[in-house]
């Protein structure tokens, strides 16, 4: 069984049922309306972004249900990325960013992971202000207040 | 273009600080106001004070946030005062999400663990005390078996390698009777 996804420049998107169903969110739309073909609208994804997003279903429609994850402690989360899952991602930061929104309206879980993950390995090791420029974040702190927040966390920094 | 950044999430942001060390996040912190919201409590979710005195006071000032705290033995002894960590201790058992507490060859001695046996009887958030190799003897397990009596959210107590004789031990199979969420280990009865 095939389902029609519509982006949000009107483009139709044939793809199977269980490739689509890896989205949450569709996969309770489908189990809302019952078995129908019209079409589903995904206003908030361009023909770009979910050409990629289908991609990343596609390769992945045989995984086993996303297991429980999130345990108490996030540290014991693992920062591996599988290899095809980093060559996916291997994108500009703009569609990276789009995949990450994404994954997140369309409630695909594993995905959003891998864009999180992704964006981390950009953070590390760089400084507050190159973190700033690589994402084009305004620093809103006073002097006094970064230099406050250094302080307070240093102990953290020297490890 | 974005209608919403993703990074303006914090729900994202939190996500990204799962992944990152506390080094990164402790800069992370440092970026914006947002970032500083997504990014300290993952930094003082779980925290081991060591030989820094600017962590203990770094700790007591976010001890809202501490789930897990462990003093290891190397912080204490760079303290001149035992009363500070005491008063570290108890203040950030006053507050409602610690679960955790680690303080395993601290040498907290009698006097802490009264200190410490009145801040139970009044937590509920508390389920692992470790108190193994702290230099405990009888009067430190009657203070113990006291708060034990009203605390009913502890399930793991350690008192392995302490002091405790006859009646120390007495009061604590006591409180045992009364009490039947905790189990105590490293001790026999």
């Amino acid at each position: 069984m095939t389902v029609i996804l519509v982006s949000s420049d009107n483009q139709d998107f044939k793809v199977d049922k269980e490739v689509a169903e890896r989205s949450i969110l569709i996969k309770n739309m489908l189990e809302d309306v019952g078995e129908s073909d019209s079409p589903i609208p995904l206003p908030n994804v361009t023909s770009a972004v979910l050409t990629k997003v289908i991609e990343y279903c596609e390769h992945h429609r045989n995984d086993p249900v996303q297991v429980p994850e999130e345990t108490d402690d996030p540290r014991k989360r693992s920062n591996d990325i599988e290899e095809w899952d980093m060559k996916f991602m291997q994108v500009d930061q703009e569609m990276l960013f789009e995949i990450i929104l994404a994954a997140n309206y369309l409630d695909i879980k594993p995905l959003l992971d891998v864009g999180c993950k992704t964006v981390a390995n950009i953070i590390k090791g760089k400084t507050p202000e190159e973190i700033r420029k690589a994402f084009n974040i305004v620093n809103d702190f006073t002097p006094e207040e970064e230099a406050q927040i250094k302080k307070e966390n240093e102990w953290a920094e020297d490890r | 273009m974005f209608q919403t950044h993703p990074l303006d999430l914090h729900e994202i942001r939190s996500r990204i600080a799962s992944n990152l060390d506390l080094k990164d996040l402790a800069t992370c912190a440092r970026v914006s106001q947002d970032w500083n919201d997504s990014f300290t409590p993952p930094l003082y979710n779980s925290v081991v004070l060591t030989r820094d005195d600017l962590s203990m006071e770094s700790a007591e000032r976010n001890k809202h946030l501490i789930r897990s705290l462990k003093i290891q033995s190397s912080a204490y002894e760079n303290l001149s005062l035992t009363s500070a960590r005491d008063k570290v201790v108890l203040s950030v058992m006053a507050n409602s999400t610690l679960t955790t507490l680690d303080l395993e060859d601290n040498s907290i001695g009698d006097y802490g663990t009264q200190a410490l046996s009145e801040a139970l009887k009044t937590n509920s958030t508390l389920t692992t005390l470790n108190l193994r190799d702290n230099s405990i003897r009888d009067t430190g397990a009657q203070a113990l078996s006291e708060a034990l009596k009203t605390n009913s959210t502890l399930t793991a107590l350690d008192l392995e390698d302490n002091l405790i004789e006859d009646n120390g031990a007495q009061a604590l199979s006591e409180a045992l009777r009364a009490n039947s969420t905790v189990a105590i280990i490293g001790f026999m009865f």
